[in-house]
This record gives structure tokens, sequence and C-alpha cells, in this order.
């Protein structure tokens, strides 16, 4: 079976200028997510994962960005080349997106049932009726296991609990059947067992839909739990990828090893010594490898030239140059 | 055996809902419940829960920014609410706290050095400011920080130094009990690891004694000695981490462990069966009657809608509160009633 690809990122190189000169913050990131794919991004704060998403949605203004090089490609289009009213009509239909803070993407002053009834209406070519549009909403509540959709329809945000306010986010990015779901932080502003629940859910609907899904967060249980393929992060550079499965059992990039040694674990395994220093400063930015600087197992070659990604096993990439050889 | 410092009996702390056309009082909310437990010299003490469980109002009870409605927490054998001006001083030095967020808990006007010098003067450490500088210095210096940070200011910091310049504060009047709230859940997990590791030298070089709230349980597995797990102001099970990560008693417990995202497969074997139902912790304002759990429980049976069950030893040093634990000996359960407390 031929795998149909929904999001290709390519080489995406993303300046920034400023006071004090160019933030490199991408530097040839690249992802790929197949229809039925959960794609996880992993990466510490200030990774450049959130404006890697934010690019995507074409949410990333462009003076002061410079889009060096890079093509993003969505279900066929460029992102960045077509004209902001296709943009506008990808978005909302074949991109849609879920948001960390379920408290502030609700809009306080609709009720739940006028902003879900505005999703549909603008997402849909054909113009429904009122009572289709009604049927449309209550079904998808229904999926996303709300109880009693008739009375949430008519509450107002601050009505409803954390969990359920986040269900009905997924219901309002699910509702017009998206081609890529990208869901930011998920569940991460919940309690864990509300976490667990929404997670499964959004699981499962993603299973169900056969949708590309792109998770965006720093909580590597999180990935492991959801995502089937897993992109590593760091300073704006993809650094490791691969099956989630294979990158969490046996990680290879000294990065992606110093931050699975940092997480505290069930078992109480006593934790690493954590990564020495701390991200760089995107303006001046290390060459070659970023990571360089932190990094143990250090070579003259890191600080030279960028290291090209080796796949050490099939599917599982790495890029750094122990593995160069 | 290991000294006791600070005890904590029936603690009860209520807060008035207030309503209506004069404001009159409508109801209470019970933030914590019955709360007794112990904390020994030098031992990390863990306060795990959900949001809402009351874990944050237990620390201000103890810091004294809150008053007991009920019960009494007593500190090296003294009673907190007896406690004259001068000792409450004292009491003020011992105990010290550090926040979840280092961005809003120092003042972004004022240098590391005058947010450390602070505590120096109102406690009367050190006599001259040369001396104080010196003892900021050392202070610094102890959290592995550079002496020279002395003169920057928060803005300049990143966020793993400044919760440093915030541990560096607490530790300047020479306290013996840390009150952490969550002190690492604003940073990332390799900044965390660092600020863990230097919570543990500190403790082993300081005899230190820590109460570590987090809702995080993979953090409080690794570091804590003993754990309390709260729902609804209440503790649920309460003892050593060891044993309670191992073999989880209580189904509220069980259904928080099963709902952790781990990273290996190690960890997935822990994980107990979940034994919970789908839903969401209720309002504190409406508990549910009897266990405040059973709505959620999933092994919940007729009883546990009627009473609300007492906090019962287990084990030795093991506290379970369920209508199901200990199963057999129904007499000794009751011998063992809550009002004769930990000892």
């Amino acid at each position: 079976m031929e795998k149909i690809l929904t999001l290709d990122i390519k080489n995406l190189r993303l300046n920034f200028k400023g006071y004090e000169g160019i933030a490199r913050v991408l530097d040839g990131v690249y992802i790929q997510g197949h229809k039925g794919e959960r794609v996880g991004l992993v990466g510490e704060t200030g990774c450049g994962k959130t404006v890697a998403m934010k690019s995507i949605l074409g949410l990333i203004k462009s003076p002061p960005a410079i889009y060096e090089t890079g093509e993003i490609w969505v279900n066929g289009k460029d992102i960045l080349k077509i004209s902001k009213k296709e943009l506008m009509k990808l978005k909302g239909n074949e991109i849609s997106m879920i948001f960390q803070d379920p408290l502030n993407s609700l809009n306080p002053v609709f009720t739940i049932g006028q902003q879900l009834f505005d999703i549909i209406r603008y997402g849909h070519k054909v113009k429904l009726t009122k009572r289709e549009i009604r049927e449309k909403a209550r079904n998808i509540l229904k999926l996303v296991r709300l109880p009693d959709p008739e009375r949430i329809l008519k509450n107002y945000p601050m009505q409803l609990s954390g969990g359920m306010r986040q269900r009905v986010l997924i219901a309002m990015a699910l509702v017009n059947e998206p081609e890529l779901l990208i869901a930011d932080e998920p569940g991460t502003a919940l309690d864990v067992t509300i976490q667990d629940q929404i997670l499964e859910l959004l699981k499962d609907l993603v299973l169900q839909k056969n949708i590309c899904v792109l998770i965006i967060t720093h909580n590597l249980g999180v990935i492991r739990g959801l995502a089937n393929k897993v992109y590593i992060m760091y300073a704006g550079q993809v650094v490791e990828q691969g099956d989630t499965r294979d990158v969490f059992d046996n990680p290879q990039h000294p990065y992606t090893l110093g931050l699975m040694r940092s997480i505290p674990k069930l078992t109480g395994d006593i934790i690493g010594e954590g990564i020495p220093g701390t991200i760089p400063d995107y303006v001046n930015a290390p060459t070659g490898c970023r990571f360089h600087p932190r990094c143990k197992h250090k070579k003259d070659v890191c600080s030279e030239k960028r290291p090209v990604l080796k796949e050490i096993a099939p599917g599982h990439f790495v890029s750094c140059f122990l593995y160069e050889e | 055996m290991e000294k006791r410092l600070l005890s904590i009996k029936n603690l009860v702390k209520s807060f008035p809902i207030r309503g209506g056309l004069m404001r009159r009082v409508t109801g209470t909310i019970k933030a914590v419940e019955d709360i007794s437990f112990d904390v020994f010299e030098n031992e990390i003490f863990g306060l795990v829960g959900e949001s809402g469980s009351g874990k944050s109002t237990i620390a201000k009870v103890i810091t004294g920014m809150y008053r007991p409605t009920k019960g009494e927490v007593f500190y090296k054998g003294k009673e907190i609410k007896d406690l004259t001006k001068k000792d409450l001083n004292f009491l003020r030095r011992e105990i010290q706290m550090v926040f979840q967020d280092p961005r809003s808990s120092l003042n972004p006007r004022r240098s590391v050095l005058s947010s450390l010098e602070d505590p120096l003067i109102i406690h009367k450490i050190g006599k001259s400011q040369y001396e104080r500088r010196k003892i900021i210095g050392d202070l610094l210096e102890k959290v592995e920080m550079p002496r020279s940070y002395m003169y920057k200011y928060p803005s300049a910091l990143s966020g793993g130094q400044r919760q440093r310049v915030a541990l560096a504060r607490a530790l300047a009047v020479n306290p013996t009990l840390f009150l952490l709230d969550e002190p690492t859940s604003a940073l990332d997990v390799a900044v965390q690891t660092k600020i863990i590791n230097l919570l543990q030298k500190l403790r082993e070089e300081m005899t230190l004694s820590y109460i570590f709230i987090t809702h995080d349980l993979c953090l409080i597995r690794t570091i804590a000695d003993r754990v309390a797990v709260m729902y609804l102001g209440k503790i649920f099970e309460m003892g050593s981490a060891v044993e309670m990560f191992r073999n989880p008693i209580h189904p509220y417990t069980k259904t928080l462990l099963s709902a952790v995202p781990v990273v290996s497969k190690e960890e997935e074997e822990l994980k107990p069966k979940w034994e919970g139902k789908e839903g969401e912790p209720p309002s504190p304002v409406n508990p549910p009657p009897g266990c405040p759990f059973h709505p959620r429980c999933g092994i919940a049976e007729e009883g546990c809608s009627e009473k609300i069950p007492p906090i019962t030893e287990v084990k030795k040093g093991y506290w379970v509160r369920c209508h199901l634990f200990p199963k057999k000996p129904e007499n000794e359960k009751r011998k063992k009633g809550r009002k004769e407390s930990l000892n």
C-alpha cells in the first residue's frame, strides 16, 4: 500500500531579523507525516518547535521572519507559495489545530454552540441549513464523549471543566474533517488522570478518521503514548528521528540520551547529571552541529560542519558525527 | 529512632463561601480535612495530588500564611499556635518556602544581591554590609552559581538560575525545613535534573528536610522517602515511596499511577491496572457523600457512598483511607481509629 504524504516540510531555514542581528531559528528542519500517522515533535523550551508549527499554519509574518530556504507541503500545496486567500481556505478545512490552553482558546462571551456552529458554517463549501449544522455539532460532541451535547451547546466555556473544554476543542478541530491535525501540548494544562483520558480519546479519533496528526510537546511520556513516529529537535535542528519505539528504547544522539536520562522514572532510578550548559543564543548560534558545546563526545569536526543524517537502523535516523565513519 | 520535626494532627482548613445581598456566609469549602502526618529530620516528604486536592493549602498552613480552622501543627514539639512573637520569628527562620514560578517570586527591579540581602537584614545575620555580601557570595556558591551573579537582575538569568537564586534566598537564614511547592514544574527536564541534584546535595550537606509538593509522580518516586497521596482535601494513601510505587493499595493511587505518561518499557510494567472510571474530580464545594472518590472508583461497593472511610494503618507506617482495606481483621480496624493518629 502506498502511503499518502500529508505533511512534508523540506529543509526549512527560518531567520528573524532583530536588533542584535539575524537569529537563525530554524536550521534545515524537515518533517514528514503520512496519512494515518501520528508524528511527534519533541524538544525543550526554545528549540523552535512552536515556530515550526506556526509556519505550517502560515502564522509567521514575513518580515520580520525571513524564509531562507524550504518548502512546506500540506496535501500537495506549498504553504509558503500560495496566496492568502487559499491559505485561509486551507486552514480550518484541511489543517486544524488544538491549542494547549483550553481556557484561553475559547471565547468566553459566546456559547459553545455559537462557536461550533460558526466553524461548521464557514468550513463547508455547500450551504447547510440550521438543522444540519446543529445535527453535525451534536454528533461531533457525542464523538468526543461529552455527555448531554444539547446542554453543552448552550453552555458558556466557563461552565465547563478543563477536561470538557479540551474535548470541545478537539471536537472543533475535527468537525470539518481535516487532513492534518496539529496538537500543541495536548492536555499538559490538565491533571494526569484527565490528560490520560484526553490522549486516549485523541488516539482513538485519529485512528478512526485516519488522518495525520502532528503532536508538539516537551513531554516525552506523552509522545511515547501517542505518536508512532518521533522527531527530536534541538536548537532549530532535527537531531534524531525514527519510530517511537526505536527512538525511546534505543536513543542514539547524545542529546536524546541526555534528555532520556534526565527524566525522573517510575522505577525510581537515580536521575543522571542532566545536560551541561543551556540552549544557545540563535544570533550567534554554534557552527556545525549546534549541540557540540554541550556534548560529551565532541570532536574537532563537530564545530566545522553539520553532520548529515545517517540511517543507523531501518527508519531510525541520527544526525551526529559519532555515527559517521 | 528518627527525630520528628514537624507533626500535623487532624488538621482542617475551611474557607467560607460568601454570597447573596449582604455577602453572608452561605457555605464552607473544606480545603483540607483530617490531615495528620509527621515529617522527620533529614527526610523528603512528598505531597502529590491533582489540582484542587489541597496540597498548597497544607503548605500555607505550615508556613503560617493560613490559620488552621481545627487541628494542631507542632514544630519540634511546640504547637505553632502557642508560640510567642519571638518564637514565631525563629519559626520563620526555620521553615522556608520555595515557589513554583521563579519569574514571579523574584522582584524584577531588584538585583540578586538586594533580594538575598533582605532576609539577612530582617533576621540580623551579618553585622556589616561587607559581611552580608560575603555571606551572599557563599550562598551563591552553595547553589552552584558564580559569585559575580549577585550584581545581576532576574531578567538576565535563565529559569534554572532564577530558581537557584530563590533557593539561595531560602537558604540564607539557615532553615531546617523547606517547603517546595512545585519547584521544578516551570523548568525543562534537563534543568529540572540539575535542580533536583542540587536539592539532594543540599539536603545531605545541611541536614535539611523537605516537604515536596508536586503533581509529577515520577519525580516524587525519584526523590521522596515518604509520600502522601491527596484527593479532595484528604490523604488517601501514605507511606514509603518505594512501597507505594511497587504496590499501591488505594484505587485512586492506582488510577493516578496508571495515567502517568512514561518513557520506557520497565516503567510500563510497573504501572498498575486501571481501576478507575472515566470522570473528573468533583468540586470541593459539593463533594460526593461518603468516600469522595467513589463515583470514579472501579471497585466501589454500596457502603462507599455512605460514610467517609477513616485512614487506617495497614502496615507499619503505611496508611490507607479506603473502606475495602484492610479487608479481613474487622475488629482491629475499629480499634485503631483515626483518633489515635500517627505514632
